[in-house]
């Protein structure tokens, strides 16, 4: 079961319904028969699912022509839809057109297929009454541009009362002439270059290819030969939910940015707000560390003065430890010196040495015997 | 609109390829620039919460240094009342010269000569006070001096024996010697 576009060719006189990849299973549709269940009898018989069509137009019915436009020309699309009755044939009605555009070294290259709507528009609309949606309006050589020629130039001879040569590189039509005769292969490769020509009924032991083996690839038409009027065309959904898919992504992807600067800036803001109160304190304690420094400055210069040497103290102890018998004559504390000088004599001086002992830090300098007395000098280390 | 796009497409494709790198390369310089801005926040956010770190850790030493400041203007108080203050340097020299002779009076030391010295440097430039040097010299008996002693070093302004030297002088005098230097403040 295939729920590929059933493959529909509008020709002058009738239908022709075609499997969508099996091209030699067809069925024709008169102009009296009834066409919806024409079409169900066929899906019926073909094991067909198929819900939508894909249109295409015999190029019988169809006018071909190619020009070229000036490079400057602001709106292409308006331009040729003024001159479509001058570019045309059909002088009078509603004309279904599609083109498609190349740029040359002299202008634009249009490439027009243009057919009236009043021969094809009731068969389309006959079409969609029978339930079908309709994928587009194609001329017939459509049908057979597929991917299996993406990537080369080839072209195709289709039937009518005059052969129609279509000459084309990979998916885009090239060329398209006339043939008053049946074309002879060497002089259609000759004249297209074409590394592949396909032939609706090749004669016998000709290097023509099938045209229907085409027909059992995917069509790949150029949208812009679609002569469908864009009052026909179906709503594209699923090109809405992409469209509307990118916005919300780009929506969510600018929201996503946004409250991840918004987070940050908030983040700043009472980072900013708690600097701000704790600064005073801050500041306080650097002040007071600052009155504190100079505190200290003045505390160590005055502890650098030192205290009073006890002097007192000292004079009380040599008084008591000293003999009876020892006399003291000078007593001196040169500047920053801690030791104290002291000259005297004595009768004693073993009693004397005893008792310098007792007095702590004390040396004795010299000593000198003279007069029955015994001269001394000793220093004592000021605590 | 579609179609207009599509024919303008099929007909400036090279303008539409050079465009389209063109901003491309323009959203590739927008998302490398805002990446840029982006980073350079967080790193400001981080400097900013590490500086928000280390000022709440010296505010939390508010009390602390408080507490010191209080100790240390106690200690401070205590070492300025040593000083002496007058409004000039004479001034104080003065004041001191009529201590000393005050005290050598009490003590039954008669003074032989009492002169400011001069000092080569008076604390320093940073000091918060300054310097007097005197020289003294006097004669008396022995625990007179001592006396004289107490109560130099019982007065409320602190002066500092540099040097002395004690020598008999005669009978029970003593002749006594001694560089002092008084500490001072000016105001």
């Amino acid at each position: 079961m295939t729920r590929q576009p059933l493959v529909i060719t509008i020709r002058k006189d009738d239908l022709l319904l075609a499997h969508p990849s099996q091209p030699v299973t067809q069925r024709t549709v008169g102009p009296d028969e009834e066409i919806a269940g024409t079409i169900t009898a066929f899906c019926r018989e073909h094991g067909l699912r198929c819900k939508t069509a894909l249109l295409f137009v015999s190029e019988e019915l169809l006018f071909f022509k190619k020009l070229t436009l000036p490079a400057k020309t602001p709106d292409l699309r308006k331009t040729i839809e003024y001159q479509l009755e001058l570019l045309t044939p059909f002088a009078e009605g509603e004309i279904l057109y599609g083109y498609t555009t190349t740029r040359g070294r002299n202008g634009h290259l249009i490439h027009l297929v243009a057919g009236r709507a009043e021969s094809i528009l009731p068969v389309v609309d006959r079409v969609r009454a029978s339930g079908l949606l309709v994928d587009g309006l194609y001329p017939e050589s459509q049908r057979y541009v597929t991917r299996r020629n993406r990537r080369r130039r080839w072209a195709m001879i289709l039937p009518g009362r005059f052969g129609k040569g279509l000459v084309f590189s990979g998916l885009q039509l090239e060329d398209r002439f006339l043939c008053s005769s049946e074309p002879n292969f060497s002089e259609f490769s000759s004249l297209t270059r074409a590394e592949a020509i396909y032939h609706f009924k090749p004669p016998a032991d000709s290097p023509f290819e099938e045209l229907a083996l085409l027909g059992t690839d995917a069509p790949q038409p150029d949208p812009g030969f679609n002569l469908l009027p864009v009052s026909y065309r179906r709503p594209d959904y699923t090109r809405t939910i992409l469209t509307g898919l990118a916005v919300a992504n780009c929506l969510l992807l600018i929201f996503l940015v946004a409250s991840r600067f918004q987070s940050l800036t908030a983040l700043e803001q009472r980072l900013d707000r708690e600097l701000a109160e704790v600064a005073p304190q801050v500041q306080e304690v650097k002040t007071l560390y600052e009155q504190h420094r100079q505190g200290q400055v003045f505390i160590d210069q005055f502890a650098a003065v030192g205290p009073n040497p006890d002097l007192i103290g000292l004079f009380g102890e040599l008084t008591t430890n000293l003999p009876v018998t020892s006399y003291l004559e000078r007593f001196t504390l040169p500047r920053d010196s801690r030791l104290v000088q002291i000259d005297g004599y004595t009768d004693n001086i073993a009693a004397l040495s005893a008792a310098l002992q007792t007095l702590g830090d004390t040396q004795l300098k010299s000593t000198r015997r003279r007069q029955d007395q015994t001269f001394f000098q000793m220093e004592v280390k000021l605590p | 609109m579609i179609e207009r796009l599509r024919d303008a497409f099929a007909l400036h494709r090279t303008r539409f390829i050079l465009g389209g790198v063109a901003l491309l390369l323009l959203l590739v310089n927008l998302a490398t620039y805002g990446l840029d801005r982006y980073r350079e926040r967080l790193v400001s956010i981080d400097n900013r919460q590490s500086f928000l770190a280390r000022q709440r850790v010296t505010a939390a030493r508010l009390p602390l240094i408080k507490e010191k400041l209080f100790l240390q203007e106690t200690q401070r108080r205590e070492l300025e009342k040593l000083l002496f203050r007058g409004r000039s340097e004479e001034e104080i020299s003065s004041s001191i010269q009529v201590m000393l002779q005050r005290e050598l009076a009490a003590a039954n030391l008669t003074l032989e000569s009492l002169r400011p010295r001069p000092e080569s440097a008076s604390g320093g430039p940073t000091a918060d006070f300054s310097t007097v040097a005197m020289t003294l010299q006097a004669v008396g008996p022995l625990d007179g001096f001592t006396s004289f002693l107490a109560a130099l070093y019982r007065a409320e302004q602190f002066l500092k024996v540099e040097s002395f030297s004690v020598q008999y002088h005669s009978e029970d005098k003593v002749k006594v010697s001694l560089d002092l230097k008084g500490f001072y403040r000016l105001g």
